[in-house]
């Protein structure tokens, strides 16, 4: 019953963003003082899983270079 | 979320065989206060409940595994189990989580297990629950165990405990370690790219470089792991010895009136070294022909009229369809303006002659060489006032120490010696972290000559630059340096918000517990808390208010996070004098959920009473040692079972009274 309420990774990770409003709105802010808004998104999510430790290190290049890809935009 | 502790067992250990619990009816209760007389085990508990939680125990040595054992029962195994409840009644969830230490003696190693799921059962490690995945390291923790100076160290000047307790708490840490990984794979994606002969040896200078920068990365950790002990042995002597001067009531404040007088002309010195520092960077102040060369300079830029018209205009001009002058361009005339345009100064480049040209206008020799002397007559006054100043403070110190005892005197000296230890160490930290020096210079020379991080990443992030330029990935750079300025705008946005917010919460709590008209509040929070009143700064309040802000800005810390974690304080009201205890205690239960002090008898004058919860909302816990020395203790004993936790080395008592009518006996026998 316990578990249910955070079995997907999804649910969790909405959960912890609702606890660090802060840092993803001023992610966004930042991407679109670098001309970059498009890649909040993406970012966002990269530092979602890294802070709540679920960005292995065999996904880390492919997340960093699908960022590289939005900001070169 | 509410993350409660539920109680503790332990067995085998240097603190007694325990069993404590803070439930009653099934709920953890809100005031928790744990009285155990001194060398029970006090600081042992602490850790242990910051090890379960952090798992810490995992980095320790045998021998810090060993300190451990019972020295009376000399087992070969000891076991401390840590039970939390979490309960978040948005998300209709009430979890058990349990963090299971077994030690083993004789190996001497610790395995850890987790209750994290009552369906599959206790597993082994330590598997924290995702829940709480970001909150449980030693940072987080803490923020809400309160030890040793703990207070002191939120609101002391040069100190950054609050800013990094906020940094960890809110995952800004974690934001400054994407950077290294982001230099890591940049820097493994371009060992990737093929390269002839001269990107090769770029690539080694760069590496070289980069190797050179996780050095001393790992220099400055081991400055900081040096200071950790240092500064709390600092932070003891320099108590003591301030006990030992508050003897000395004349001395002392004549003392502190040289100190506050060396610490103004200090200041005064550095406000001096820079402007004479700022002084020999102007280079008109060098030589009477450098003078002469750029008013020349300037001269001969006006006769013949530069730096003249841009390029850029004469390429606006081509895009036009006829001339300034009417004449109709062809594509003949077209190709021939563009291909002159080059020879022509872009407009960056005419803006910085122009700069040159204004700023050669705006000084002369004759007007600086009247100034020159001066701010280096100054810079030598306020260098010989600085150094009378400090030799008063010191010839004090040693009046002072030739008053006190041969004891005293030693802890003096070592109070001596430690604060050298750390002022030398936090020199070599500070220096290690400068950023002042030309790039330009440093990176042409060997890497071992440059020490300082922040000028060693730029000269790397330019070696990069050069290399993406030969490799062609400079997009590739730019993305990633791109990505790396947004991560660094966000976290440092979201720092100052943060520090923002929680000073208004602070504030806003403090007001709730000191008493009303008290003239302290948060004025902001920097590295450390500034304290102070109507704009004015205040180095530290009184032990009370010191506490009180400290208690203020964790529960502000816990609260603005979302997950609710139990204060957990040692000592709590040491510093306190009656009165202040009273006020701090009729508060309490309305600024955290859960508060668990660890307290000796002479802490509840004032303290317990005023904590006047409702009997379900508290428990009293008395915890001695089952040794002879303590008989009298065990024959006051209430008769009830149910009161009274027996184990083969220690008694648990959870009766108000008796908790309120524990009294060391030393204290007695010495009254």
């Amino acid at each position: 019953m316990v578990e249910g309420n955070f079995s997907s990774k999804e649910n969790y990770i909405g959960e912890f963003m609702k606890l660090d409003k802060t840092l993803s709105e001023s992610i966004q802010e930042a991407c679109a003082q670098e001309g970059a808004p498009q890649a909040s998104p993406a970012i966002i999510r990269l530092v979602e899983r890294y802070i709540s430790n679920e960005l292995p290190d065999s996904e880390r290049s492919s997340a960093l270079q699908s960022i590289y890809n939005l900001l070169k935009e | 979320m509410l993350v409660s502790i539920s109680g503790w067992e332990s067995t085998g250990l240097r603190c007694p065989d325990t069993k404590v619990s803070f439930l009653k009816g099934g709920n953890p209760c809100g005031i928790n206060l744990v009285q155990m007389p001194n060398g029970t085990g006090k600081s042992t508990i602490i850790e242990l409940i910051s090890a379960a939680l952090t798992n810490s125990a995992s980095n320790w040595d045998t021998r810090k595994i060993r300190e451990f054992r019972s020295k009376l029962q000399e087992s070969d195994s000891g076991q401390f189990i840590l039970t939390l409840l979490l309960n978040d009644s948005d998300q209709e969830l009430n979890k058990k989580v349990v963090f299971q230490m077994d030690f083993d003696f004789v190996s001497g190693t610790v395995n850890l297990s987790t209750l994290n799921d009552s369906t599959v059962g206790l597993e082994i490690g330590w598997r924290v629950p995702r829940e709480l995945t970001a909150f449980l390291n030693s940072k987080c923790v803490e923020v809400f165990v309160f030890k040793g100076d703990k207070v002191q160290n939120l609101i002391e000047y040069g100190r950054d405990d609050a800013e990094s307790s906020i940094k960890h708490f809110f995952g800004l840490s974690h934001v400054d370690e994407i950077h290294e990984i982001v230099e890591k794979d940049f820097m493994s994606r371009q060992e990737g790219v093929r390269t002839d002969k001269g990107q090769a040896r770029q690539q080694g200078v760069l590496n070289k470089w980069v190797e050179w920068h996780k050095e001393l990365e790992r220099t400055k950790h081991d400055y900081e792991e040096k200071l950790i002990p240092l500064r709390s042995s600092y932070d003891d002597l320099r108590a003591r010895v301030s006990d030992i001067m508050d003897g000395m009531i004349q001395n002392k404040s004549q003392l502190a009136e040289y100190e506050a007088d060396r610490d103004k002309a200090k200041e005064q010195l550095s406000s001096g070294s820079q402007t004479a520092f700022a002084a020999i960077q102007n280079p008109f102040f060098i030589s009477q022909n450098i003078n002469s060369s750029m008013t020349s300079l300037k001269r001969n830029l006006d006769k013949m009229k530069l730096p003249g018209t841009s390029g850029e205009f004469f390429k606006e001009i081509a895009e036009d369809d006829a001339c300034i002058c009417g004449r109709t361009f062809d594509q003949q005339s077209r190709d021939y303006l563009l291909e002159n345009s080059q020879s022509y100064l872009s407009d960056n480049h005419i803006a910085i002659i122009n700069g040159i040209k204004s700023d050669i206008d705006n000084h002369s020799y004759l007007a600086v060489e009247q100034e020159k002397e001066k701010p280096f007559e100054k810079l030598t006054m306020l260098q010989g006032d600085y150094y009378l100043k400090d030799d008063r403070v010191t010839r004090q110190k040693t009046l002072m120490r030739d008053e006190s005892t041969p004891m005293q005197q030693l802890l003096i000296d070592e109070f001596q010696e430690v604060t050298l230890q750390k002022e030398n160490l936090e020199n070599r930290l500070k220096y290690i972290q400068n950023e002042d020096g030309d790039i330009r210079i440093m990176g042409r020379g060997s890497h071992r000559d440059c020490k300082k991080i922040p000028l060693v990443k730029k000269i790397i992030k330019a070696k990069q630059e050069e290399l993406a330029q030969i490799n062609d990935t400079v997009q590739e750079f730019n993305a990633k340096e791109k990505f790396k300025r947004i991560l660094l705008l966000a976290s440092e946005s979201t720092l100052e918000k943060l520090k923002v917010e929680l000073c208004a919460q602070s504030n806003s709590k403090l007001k709730t517990i000191l008493p009303e008209g008290t003239p302290l509040e948060i004025l902001e929070i920097k590295e450390h808390i500034q304290l102070g009143f109507n704009g004015k700064k205040q180095h530290l309040g009184s032990g009370g208010q010191n506490v009180s802000v400290a208690y203020s800005f964790a529960t502000s810390l816990l609260e603005r996070s979302g997950v609710q974690f139990p204060l957990i304080v040692d000592h709590p009201v040491t510093a306190l004098q009656e009165s202040a205890r009273r006020g701090l205690g009729q508060k309490l239960s309305s600024i955290c959920h859960q508060f668990i002090g660890f307290i000796i008898d002479t802490e509840k004058a004032g303290f317990v009473d005023s904590l006047n919860p409702v009997d379900e909302q508290a428990t009293y816990i008395t915890l001695f040692r089952n040794i002879p020395g303590n008989q009298h203790f065990i024959d006051l004993l209430p008769d009830d079972n149910q009161l009274v936790f027996k184990s083969e080395n220690a008694y648990v008592c959870t009766d108000k009274n008796f908790f309120k009518n524990f009294h060391d006996v030393e204290s007695d026998l010495s009254e």
